[in-house]
């Protein structure tokens, strides 16, 4: 958070270096925020692109309330919504569309997991409305508590953890078959 | 699958597994152009104020006006360059970019309590992020020792529990309790930025005679003191001395004082291996943490409330449970007792809670809650007790539970 800080005021200075590192501390997180939220793959790096270029652009400007990484992380969220719009949502996932998984990183758990499994919980995700589906990333994927998700969002903490409780339950409909998916 | 919590695990494993597309590829794609949006940015700011400046210089009169401004500005601007060094905030930062470790000696004073003890405090910079510390050592008095490790990704907190006369060890994941004031330039830059009243004062030290600025200013609070006085040396531009008051008067002994500040010294073997007390009691927050995030419906929910009400709630529920003789209530409300809760109070049961005398470490990542309470037992005598309370964050929501006592159940 600190670092952050320092790194902003880098940045509002005109330091290259300085965004250059912010890029790097964020890139990898927001990258998987932006795979878990667009239906279309394809935007991942058309979302992370546009979002640092508008950061970029507020350089001498840019005021940090809260955390860096969640701020960064609800822009990439509003562009993945606003590309979603603009794309169809898929309607279903074939099991062999999945993209392949990550080869570093894969835990037992994860190995564990099969591919069908993978497909139903990518369906599963795609039909939750946009709001479940994006604190169930943010609090889940990157780590941001509910408070600060409600503030980003400009909504109550009640709000903000009702959202993820019905997404969650949702999901566990739609998996167990419950609604037709 | 039959729980929220199942469906979680489920999702995080979805998560972590999605591809993403190979970081030199998105690198390629994002960084010149940010960079480039960047570039494009910087001159407008400058244009701005330049057509500003434009606009006043207009006319003929404006141009004399600031003409005799501008001389008067310089004369000024020599004339305080003779009497006072240049000195800016940016140099101290700049400069405490080459610290990687540090020491400081200073004095701490709680007025409340009448405790006036010496500290020690030794950080070096974290191995992955060198603005933030990443081992650190701190000791306050004989009692008070915290030691954070970054190979052992653990923070040890010990200190002496008066009422029980108890030491206590508290073991927390992560760096819990991060560096003290100087390490680093991002810190200063921090409390420029939340201070008041910021006044800066050109005068030499009188113990060296080395030129230095005293900033003064009301920032970030310890403890409830935030009225600071920052001594730089202008030479190196290093903080020498720090203080911070609880009245702004800045009289009589302060909260902190950090006086004798050694830059990159070289650093005790086996400073930073916390070496456990004898005897000492040890509590490892990371037990009721765990327990609380993967069981649901142990604790009590304390969704809204904050830390000090939380522990209240949760502590009340607890008595009230154990005089009811409520036992299976009193389970869910402290999990990891071994045993038969029962058996704790048996012989002279409590009747009633008289209450909370004292409650310790809210709010402190590096410790569990310490509430001291006074319970009446059936003989009508009273007895003391400290509960350590842990909070957690759930899925179910905001969660508290008793992880235990420290020292013994029951004290006079």
């Amino acid at each position: 958070m600190i670092e952050d800080r320092f790194l902003i005021w880098r940045f509002n200075r005109g330091d290259p270096a300085a965004l250059c590192r912010i890029y790097e501390k964020h890139r990898d997180g927001l990258l998987k925020t932006a795979a878990a939220l667009l239906n279309d793959r394809a935007g991942i790096e058309d979302v992370l692109h546009d979002v640092f270029v508008e950061f970029a652009k507020s350089v001498g400007r840019f005021e940090l309330r809260g955390s860096l990484k969640g701020y960064l992380a609800i822009c990439v969220a509003n562009r993945a919504r606003d590309l979603n719009r603009m794309n169809r949502r898929r309607a279903a996932v074939d099991p062999d569309e999945v993209p392949p998984r990550a080869a570093d990183g894969i835990g037992p758990a994860q190995a564990a997991m099969s591919r069908e499994t993978i497909a139903r919980l990518d369906a599963a995700m795609a039909e939750l409305p946009d709001e479940q589906r994006e604190i169930i990333v943010l609090h889940v994927q990157s780590k941001l508590p509910f408070r600060e998700i409600a503030r980003l969002r400009e909504i109550s903490i009640n709000t903000a953890m009702s959202r993820y409780r019905y997404g969650l339950d949702k999901l566990r409909s739609i998996l167990n078959g419950e609604l037709g998916s | 699958m039959t729980d929220r919590r199942d469906v979680k695990r489920m999702v995080e494993t979805y998560l972590g597994s999605l591809a993403t597309p190979a970081g030199d590829r998105v690198d390629e794609k994002v960084l010149p152009a940010a960079l480039t949006a960047m570039h494009k940015a910087k001159p407008q700011m400058a244009l701005a104020s330049h057509s500003i400046w434009r606009t006043i210089m207009t006319s003929k009169t404006s141009k004399l006006t600031a003409a005799a401004v501008v001389a008067v500005v310089v004369l000024f601007a020599v004339f305080g360059s003779l009497t006072r060094p240049a000195w800016a905030i940016e140099q101290t930062i700049e400069a405490l970019k080459n610290v990687k470790a540090i020491h400081i000696a200073g004095r701490v004073h709680y007025p409340d309590r009448q405790i006036d003890a010496a500290i020690d405090i030794w950080a070096a910079a974290s191995s992955s992020d060198p603005s933030l510390s990443g081992d650190f050592f701190y000791r306050e008095g004989e009692d008070h020792v915290c030691v954070a490790s970054e190979k052992e990704n653990l923070t040890y907190v010990s200190g002496r529990c008066e009422g029980p006369n108890t030491t206590v060890v508290y073991i927390t994941e992560g760096l819990n309790r991060r560096g003290p004031i100087f390490p680093s330039g991002d810190m200063l830059e921090e409390f420029k930025k939340a201070a008041q009243h910021w006044q800066e004062e050109y005068r030499p030290d009188p113990a060296t005679e080395r030129p230095c600025v005293y900033v003064t200013f009301a920032g970030p609070a310890v403890n409830g003191a935030r009225y600071w006085s920052i001594q730089i040396d202008l030479d190196s531009k290093l903080p020498v001395r720090a203080a911070v008051w609880f009245e702004e008067a800045r009289q009589g002994p302060a909260h902190f004082e950090y006086s004798g500040v050694t830059y990159n010294p070289t650093l005790p073997a086996g400073l930073f291996e916390f070496s456990m007390p004898a005897g000492a009691q040890v509590v490892d927050c990371r037990k009721i943490r765990k327990l609380l995030a993967e069981t649901p419906g142990l604790g009590l929910p304390v969704d809204g409330l904050s830390c000090q009400d939380a522990c209240k709630k949760v502590v009340q529920a607890y008595w009230q449970a154990v005089i009811a003789t409520d036992w299976a209530t009193a389970r869910k409300l402290r999990p990891l007792a071994s045993g038969e809760l029962s058996t704790l109070y048996a012989g002279n049961p409590p009747v009633e809670l008289v209450g909370i005398s004292r409650m310790n470490h809210l709010e402190d990542p590096g410790t569990l809650a310490e509430v001291t309470l006074v319970i009446k037992l059936t003989d009508g005598t009273t007895r003391n007790s400290v509960l350590n309370v842990g909070v957690s964050d759930t899925t179910d929501g905001r969660v508290a539970a008793i992880a235990g006592t420290v020292g013994p159940e029951l004290y006079r």
